[in-house]
């Protein structure tokens, strides 16, 4: 795929398209490429660098979040009042997030859906309505099951403490073809199995005509008359990194997809200023705990994730088998000096098993100084019962699996050797702000709503207050949704893209006017 | 001027973060952290902490103030948890781990945080070294679990012994081992039966 580098290009760019499309992730590379498909001429704009995969397939983890991903990795939501502070990854390179992905594929569970399109009035939410966007993006994507051969042993000790407690497993489907399960998908697959989307959509749109520009930051949506009219903004400078040498792209139709953290950015720079931008977010708080058995794991041999099980649904907690770069899994290992080398030199016997909560969500992106924003976030006490509800579920799994000790997500805490022990600290939990809490799916922060006054884009993805300024990204999302949202942010992308060209001369008579 | 995109990769952006007493702070903590009972040589320590520092400078310029003060945080902690009026740096090793513990188990979130965040950074950039992932066991890519896959998908496909994908013999072998446990199975079902 070729692509144009921003910080490669030295004079100043005018041009003019149908459409500009802010953000290459998933959002914004379903929509390039159906409107290239549809015959119009598209501009993607990426704020992050081009590397293709057999270049990023050789990084190393630190060298993969310092060129992939927003912040090197180290992006933060603070926690308000008694909430931990959470890491938040997300992507910043042609393909956003979706190269970080561990891959996995869930459509939204009707039960979300039925809330959408009952309590929220967004009728077209339902699950028969998006099962051909689903279906679509599924095919597209290569979206398969992850055989039990793929199993890594870490994977199959948890289906087998689980197993012991009566909790079911399933089996997770994920965008790969050809997985050889080397358990590093969110460091960009190293052998170019994850079907992410600089591997399977932009190439497609590349090849119907849109342009992709990497290293590109739109600052500022142009809007006159409360019509979107295009973008400006500036190249990365080659040597530094910082804006540089400008840019504007005059448009029909303008989609921002940018992603939960930064669409409310470009927005509020933008003049949109409706009380629900940056509102809202929600962030699928997710932690994971460690067990020490006697036996070799080598838990990295397997795909990174496999398993699930929604058994806890109804207390609002997914479990998921997870494991990844050892480097990684040891940068959260309690301890200083010969302790901490201890633990980590157990890390062949160390087993990994995780949970994610779907979150009431009480988080806000902010403009703070420079251009990252400010992300806050406040945990509701029913999530803080499930955060804890969720690590007793994965230590009595990981003693049911005959772990001999469980390393739990406290900072500072030592091993849990007993059933008895973990009984107790659950009772009697220590402050939830000293919890390591991850975040890979912030959603909601535009949310789409079925009137003005409750959010800020109409179920057509088109913002409330400005004509031909569309949005498709996760931001849109009204709620958590409890699952991996990678799927249906692309689901509900394309939702957005068809609506798109099928109105498309109609907002181009609009800019006209 | 064209600059080739291989220089661009490995400088972008070009810029560090640590300034000489930082660079000193972080050094003895990562004395503390991987080479307390001098394990590591010197040259490695430094070379850890320039790996470090191209980490981080990655970031946004909020983060990396924030980095800053937790490390000042850090450096100062034997003043808030020993009140000695020395810096972290100036302490002996088992003094500095010591200090880092205490700070670890802070009770306030926030302290403790200034270590732990550092530490996360630290280790992570630290065990990707080939060196110490060997220590781990774990010695190279090469994975195994994913041919298990291949064998069952594609047995009858000729495949090239040096993929090392378990080869035509062994697959022989395993159908031999197979029949053979089938015919055991049907011998207890008949048993079974019989008892039934």
């Amino acid at each position: 795929m070729t692509i144009l580098r921003g910080r490669e290009l030295g004079a100043p760019l005018s041009t003019s398209v149908d459409v500009v499309v802010i953000g290459s992730g998933a959002g914004g590379a379903v929509v390039a490429r159906e409107l290239a498909r549809a015959g119009r001429s598209v501009i993607v704009l990426e704020e992050g660098g081009y590397h293709p995969p057999k270049e990023y397939a050789s990084f190393s983890p630190s060298r993969a979040f310092g060129t992939l991903a927003r912040e090197a990795g180290l992006g933060l939501a603070v926690g308000l009042g008694d909430t931990p502070i959470m890491s938040v990854l997300a992507g910043k390179c042609v393909g956003g997030s979706s190269v970080l992905t561990g891959g996995v594929c869930f459509r939204i569970p009707d039960e979300v859906l039925h809330d959408w399109s009952t309590r929220l009035g967004l009728g077209a939410m339902t699950p028969d309505e998006l099962a051909p966007f689903f279906a679509e993006i599924e095919r597209d994507m290569s979206v398969e099951t992850v055989p039990e051969s793929m199993r890594s042993r870490s994977t199959e000790l948890f289906v087998e403490g689980a197993a012991r407690l009566g909790v079911p497993m399933k089996s997770l489907r994920r965008n790969t073809s050809g997985c050889k399960g080397a358990s590093r998908c969110n460091f960009g697959c190293p052998n170019g199995a994850k079907m992410s989307v600089d591997i399977s959509m932009l190439p497609d749109a590349r090849a119907h005509g849109a342009t992709i520009i990497s290293d590109a930051l739109v600052e500022k949506v142009i809007i006159e008359g409360g019509t979107a009219r295009g973008v400006r903004g500036r190249f990365m400078d080659a040597r530094t990194g910082e804006p540089g040498v400008a840019f504007d792209v005059r448009a029909r139709v303008v989609v921002i997809a940018c992603g939960s953290l930064h669409t409310p950015i470009l927005l509020r720079n933008s003049g949109l200023g409706t009380s629900h931008v940056g509102r809202h977010l929600t962030l699928h708080p997710a932690f994971r705990v460690g067990a020490l058995f006697d036996d070799r794991v080598e838990g990295w041999d397997g795909a990174m994730q496999s398993v699930y099980s929604d058994h806890f649904a109804d207390e609002g907690l997914t479990l998921v088998g997870v494991y990844t770069a050892p480097s990684i899994l040891a940068a959260a290992f309690p301890g200083v000096g010969r302790e901490h080398r201890r633990v980590v030199k157990s890390m062949p016997n160390l087993a990994f098993f995780g949970a994610m909560i779907h979150d009431d969500g009480n988080g806000r992106v902010m403009r703070w100084v420079g251009r990252e924003p400010l992300v806050t976030y406040r945990m509701s006490a029913q999530d803080r019962h499930r955060l804890w509800r969720g690590v007793g579920i994965l230590g009595e799994l990981a003693f049911a699996a005959g772990a001999r000790e469980v390393m739990l997500p406290i900072f500072g805490a030592d091993a849990i050797k007993s059933l008895a022990q973990l009984r107790a600290l659950v009772a009697h939990p220590p402050s939830t702000k000293k919890v390591e809490c991850m975040s890979f799916h912030p959603l909601g922060s535009a949310r789409m709503s079925a009137d003005p006054a409750d959010g800020v884009v109409q179920p057509t993805g088109e913002t409330w207050s400005t004509r031909n300024l569309f949005v498709a990204d996760g931001s849109v999302l009204p709620t958590s949704i409890g699952v991996n949202s990678q799927l249906p942010v692309m689901a509900i992308a394309l939702r957005i893209a068809r609506g798109i060209a099928a109105d498309l001369e109609q907002h181009g008579r609009v800019a006209a006017a | 001027m064209t600059v080739s995109p291989l220089a661009l990769l490995s400088s972008f952006p070009a810029r560090t973060t640590l300034t000489r007493r930082d660079r000193i702070v972080l050094r003895a903590v990562a004395e503390a952290m991987f080479s307390q009972d001098g394990e590591v040589d010197a040259s490695r320590l430094d070379a850890h902490v320039d790996a470090v520092d191209a980490f981080i400078s990655h970031a946004s310029k909020p983060v990396r103030f924030g980095l800053r003060i937790a490390l000042f945080v850090v450096r100062i902690a034997p003043v808030l948890f020993f009140f000695r009026m020395r810096m972290l740096e100036s302490l002996a090793v088992d003094e500095r781990v010591s200090v880092l513990v205490r700070l670890e188990r802070s009770r306030f979130a926030e302290l403790s945080l200034a270590f732990v965040g550092w530490r996360a950074v630290m280790t992570m950039v630290f065990y990707e070294q080939p060196a110490e992932l060997a220590s781990l066991g774990y010695a190279s890519d090469e994975r195994k679990v994913y041919k298990r896959r291949l064998a069952l998908v594609a047995p009858a496909l000729p495949v090239p012994e040096e993929s090392g994908v378990r080869l035509r013999g062994d697959h022989d072998e395993d159908e031999h081992e197979h029949e053979h446990e089938h015919e055991q199975n049907e011998n207890e079902n008949e048993n079974e039966s019989e008892v039934a």
